[in-house]
């Protein structure tokens, strides 16, 4: 597997990314760390949307670079909440 | 829904996690797919339950979270995730059932005290097929049967330490 598939993606413009922790092949601490690092993408907000629901990893993914975190399951006023400031630009 | 009750740690003790089992597979089904689930008494038969998907634990709480269903139930859940038509779910099912495992594994750690952080949840796995056996290491197991839309669905939660 292409080690960072988002290049791929490099010519289009890219909002939001929402995203899971536990992933197959790369978790998705790791994936926002390695989106980050490169110029082309490091300004891609990303939301982790996952059942990990602990302080813990809220303050992991916060640390990793995550703009937002939404506990699963969820309700849409909860994905709104969590996306549309981020949309917007806000901090 | 996501309090975490310290009279449910794992250090107290298991009386209270089949409700909160139960309950975490019903918040799942309400909120994601739009479904209420009554809890069954009567244990179903699990031969035509031909798809299963399997969730590990590890940390404080070890063991398989277990989900089985027909396929026609697992494809209701890919169509109400997904929204797309029931009849065309092709391999949407099994990603909807693991990913439904998942949110049942997460919900429920999260309402047992000091799991939240300290218990670990692996990727989903999934089976097709009703004819196989299953053997690992059990120490205790929750078992309970929920009613969705008709059909069966069995919650099972083998614990191995």
């Amino acid at each position: 597997m292409e080690s960072r598939p988002w290049r791929q993606y490099s010519r289009i413009k890219i909002d939001l990314i929402l995203c899971d922790i536990n992933m197959p092949v790369m978790d998705g601490l790791e994936f926002v760390k390695q989106l980050h690092s490169a110029d082309s993408s490091k300004g891609i907000p990303v939301v982790m949307i996952t059942t990990e629901g602990s302080e813990g990893h809220v303050v992991q993914a916060l640390s990793a670079g995550a703009r937002g975190y939404i506990r699963k399951p969820f309700t849409p006023e909860q994905v709104k909440e969590h996306v549309l400031p981020v949309l917007a630009g806000k901090p | 829904m996501n309090a975490a009750n310290p009279a449910l740690s794992p250090r107290v003790g298991r009386d209270g996690w089949l409700p909160t089992l139960q309950l975490a597979m019903q918040e799942v089904f309400e909120l994601m797919l739009a479904c209420r689930l009554e809890v069954l008494t009567e244990q179903p038969g699990e031969d035509m339950l031909d798809v299963t998907a399997m969730v590990g634990l590890a940390g404080q709480l070890c063991g398989v979270l277990i989900i089985r269903c027909k396929s026609k139930s697992a494809a209701r859940m890919a169509s109400r995730m997904l929204g797309i038509d029931a009849d065309k779910a092709g391999p949407e099912m099994w990603d909807a059932v693991g990913e439904v495992a998942n949110m049942v594994a997460g919900n429920f750690k999260n309402k047992i005290s000091g799991l939240g952080d300290g218990c670990m949840l692996s990727v989903p796995t999934v089976i097709t097929g009703a004819n196989y056996n299953l053997h690992s290491m059990v120490n205790a197991e929750i078992h309970t049967a929920l009613l969705s839309e008709g059909e069966p669905i069995t919650l099972s939660l083998e614990i191995h330490g």
